[in-house]
């Protein structure tokens, strides 16, 4: 059976295939390539909002991007030792 | 002639031992919780926001616990006008509130998927609040200091047995375990040297500290 995937984990999964796409990706596909359900990925995607972890930007023709802020990228660059160190501390 | 002050009680090396160990574990404490402080703002992770408070708690405590040794040994020393037995306790009480605090939120942050927060937070603070208040009643870290000892011994084994799958220690459960073991010993030292051996204090500190040291290093190899 395939485990869960964790919070964390799902984050850092939505952030690097943003940054796969080299830090610009539509929100359509950005919820396929997340393997979540609409609502989950609604709600994980308010939440990297909210923490800016994301943006959005808009450009000319009125399309809509997602982009990863430092932060986002911060958080890819240190999810190891963030899950280390959850890890190691059993929390 | 006044008669000859009890200058015997007071112990330099005991004080400034007292004084270095406060600090420097308030320090590590402190560190720790600064530290970590990147690591929750990127993922607002509990286990790491009631670690970071736990640490934080445990340097607070130290403080009163300080200002409580001080009191006690300059009324015994110095014969000053300080109305210790009123004054003195409310360092105490919040060296109580604080410490169960703390120890408390230490055990939770490995187990806040299993309860719920709120009920948590309801029965940490009032299990602390009783313990704290107790303290003001019975003026002894004695007695207090046991009640602490088999509450946290039951609660620990409840959280372990109860809730973990692993059922073994994890290498940082003893270090918690070393964590409230080294607490209650330092409240032990508060009171009247026949339970705690003369120069054992010195080695519990050092204990103490190296397993704060141990925790610190770990915490700072994951928050490069």
């Amino acid at each position: 059976m395939v485990k869960k995937r964790d919070r964390l984990e799902v984050i850092h999964d939505i952030l690097s295939i943003v940054m796969k796409h080299k830090n610009q990706i539509k929100p359509t596909p950005l919820l396929r390539y997340s393997n979540l359900s609409s609502q989950r990925f609604a709600d994980y995607y308010s939440e990297l909002l909210k923490k800016e972890l994301v943006r959005e930007v808009v450009d000319k023709k009125g399309k809509k991007f997602i982009m990863l802020t430092d932060k986002g990228f911060k958080f890819i660059e240190k999810y190891k030792l963030i899950i280390g160190f959850i890890d190691e501390f059993d929390l | 002639m006044p008669p000859p002050m009890p200058m015997h009680l007071f112990n330099p090396l005991r004080f400034s031992v007292e004084l270095f160990y406060t600090l420097l574990i308030m320090f590590l404490c402190f560190f720790i919780y600064y530290k970590t402080k990147e690591l929750y703002s990127l993922t607002d992770h509990k286990g790491i926001y009631y670690f970071r408070i736990a640490f934080l708690l445990l340097g607070l405590t130290h403080l009163p616990r300080f200002i409580f040794f001080l009191l006690k040994v300059s009324t015994f020393t110095q014969g000053f006008m300080i109305p210790f037995r009123s004054f003195g306790h409310i360092f105490l009480v919040a060296t109580f509130y604080l410490s169960t605090l703390a120890l408390l939120y230490l055990i939770y942050s490995s187990y806040w998927k299993k309860l719920n927060p709120k009920y948590f937070i309801i029965f940490s603070n009032l299990f602390a609040l009783i313990l704290a208040v107790s303290s003001f009643f019975y003026r002894s870290p004695l007695i207090i200091g046991f009640a602490q000892l088999i509450l946290f011994v039951v609660a620990f084994f409840i959280f372990l047995f109860g809730f973990r799958k692993k059922k073994r220690f994890s290498k940082t459960t003893v270090l918690y375990l070393f964590v409230l073991i080294f607490w209650l010993l330092s409240l032990f030292i508060l009171v009247p040297n026949w339970l705690i051996p003369w120069g054992f204090d010195f080695v519990l500190y050092i204990v103490s500290l190296i397993v704060f040291l141990i925790i610190y290093r770990k915490v700072s190899k994951w928050t490069k």
